[in-house]
């Protein structure tokens, strides 16, 4: 059995035509989990296609099961786009959906909104199946939420400011075990969770960037994200086989300012010796 | 078109006989201290792209030079001109038998027959050192896919042949069939992975 992780999108809201937004695959044995779906989804996950990655089938239409760690836009606003574009391309099954609550009425609202679309494929020249556009929230909470012979899925809380329901997800297979931070300022939840893990998968702003943005915008990153320092302690405590940096704030100022990859890395390196890299959209670990 | 897998070549990280290291932990350490100070090789391609990603996650930089095969690199690791080189095993084993250089691991998923004591990249844990090099039998665009399996299962029967595995352990390989969907995956995926590490660092396909 073999394990890989397919980044397929490491931006944050900020529209960066080289990173999607937040949205990660994992896949076992030819199977695609899915873990958020940003915008550009879709078409990064039919990058990695013509790639080589084949377990996610041409036009994506073989996804099944998808893990959403919280309802920000910048992690949902390819909603649509996973539903419909997946069967408009060939999905016979329905889309299960693990998420935090909200989602349900999410995915009503995204079926209700495109109904004249729908409605025109099923009952029109197309004839789409009706099985391939239905959507299966599942409601979650914090436990375990999701097990089959591939995986086993832990969803924990993690701290996003105000957004109540904010996951991180632990995903274990037969030879990797990967932890996915979600948004999240530090919280004990991710230091239990990513005990003994192959692969940490999180956010971070670098504090250089962090002293250019306005106080507002300081507090804000302290409450809802984590910084350089923050990310290289949890590391330094769980000692990860390797940690992978995605959803690397911006400097302020949107996509104006040039992105500073290195100077994030850097600081942490500076606190932290496990081994470390800045994932990019399409790399395969 | 892909037929089957028909032998995986092993690849082995080699060191200087002098360089006190004995495992990739202890290289890794020796390295951070040392930027830009060792020489390394490999052979262009997935040995050349899965060092210089392990090199990244470690966070160490060495030096590359250029050879034409990573066989021609070893003349000079015997002498220490350069440092490390990721070679084939079978032309490193004979050297460190000979105590002129050390290995420190294979590539391979799987410890090699004829090297049983040497840990995988894997066990050392840096998965990223993992190298498959599937050796193989392709057919034109139109070989029928009727013919391709006919020929995967001859090849598999073969694979599984005790002497055939002897023989192709003699000289580093593992047998191993595959149908040629099995085989189109494994090529895909690896594709996949060298186009992602590629665009890292930049390599761009020459006009």
């Amino acid at each position: 059995m073999s394990t890989k992780i397919v980044l397929l999108g490491t931006g944050t809201p900020g529209p960066d035509p080289a990173r999607s937004g937040p949205a990660t695959a994992i896949i076992v044995d030819g199977t695609p989990y899915l873990v958020d779906f940003g915008p550009g989804v879709v078409r990064r996950a039919a990058a990695a296609y013509q790639r080589g990655m084949t377990a996610f089938g041409a036009g994506v239409s073989r996804l099944r099961t998808v893990f959403l760690t919280h309802l920000h836009a910048d992690h949902t606003a390819g909603y649509p786009d996973l539903i419909l574009t997946t069967w408009i391309m060939g999905r016979q099954w329905p889309l299960e959906i693990y998420g935090p609550k909200g989602i349900r009425a999410m995915t009503n609202h995204v079926l209700q909104a495109w109904e004249i679309d729908i409605a025109n494929r099923l009952h029109g020249m197309e004839k789409a199946p009706r099985s391939g556009n239905g959507v299966n929230p599942h409601e979650i909470v914090p436990g375990r939420v999701y097990t089959d012979a591939n995986i086993r899925v832990t969803a924990f809380p993690v701290n996003h400011g105000e957004m109540d329901d904010a996951f991180g997800f632990r995903f274990e297979t037969v030879d990797k075990t990967i932890v996915i931070s979600g948004d999240t300022a530090p919280t004990p939840t991710l230091v239990e969770n990513c005990k003994n893990c192959d692969v940490i998968i999180h956010e971070a702003y670098s504090l250089e960037t962090y002293r250019k943005v306005s106080r507002k915008w300081q507090a804000y990153r302290r409450k809802y994200h984590t910084s350089s320092r923050e990310l290289a302690e949890l590391a330094n405590k769980v000692r990860p086989g390797l940690l992978v940096l995605y959803h690397r704030a911006n400097p302020g100022g949107g996509t104006k300012v040039a992105n500073q990859e290195d100077v994030l890395l850097d600081e942490i390196r500076r606190l932290y010796k496990g081994d470390v890299v800045t994932g990019h959209d399409l790399e395969v670990f | 078109m892909p037929i089957s897998s028909a032998a995986y070549d092993f690849l082995c990280v080699a060191v200087t006989a002098k360089l006190p290291v004995s495992t990739l932990g202890d290289l890794v350490t020796y390295v951070k201290s040392r930027t830009g100070e060792l020489n390394w090789a490999a052979a262009p391609g997935a040995p050349y792209l899965t060092f210089l990603e392990f090199q990244r996650r470690a966070g160490t930089v060495m030096t590359y030079v250029p050879y034409k095969s990573s066989s021609q690199a070893l003349p000079d690791l015997i002498t220490g001109q350069i440092q490390l080189v990721i070679s084939s095993l079978a032309s490193a084993l004979p050297l460190a038998r000979d105590g002129q250089i050390k290995l420190l691991a294979v590539t391979t998923p799987e410890r090699a027959a004829a090297a049983p004591d040497l840990m995988t990249a894997i066990e050392a844990g840096r998965p990223e050192l993992t190298v498959e090099a599937p050796l193989g039998f392709f057919g034109p665009k139109t070989m029928p896919i009727e013919l391709r399996e006919r020929i995967a299962d001859d090849v598999r029967a073969l694979a599984s042949d005790p002497a055939i595995s002897q023989r192709l352990g003699g000289l580093g390989m593992v047998a191993r069939g595959s149908t040629p969907v099995e085989y189109a995956t494994t090529l895909a995926e690896q594709r996949s992975r060298w186009v992602a590490l590629a665009q890292t660092f930049g390599i761009r396909p020459k006009r």
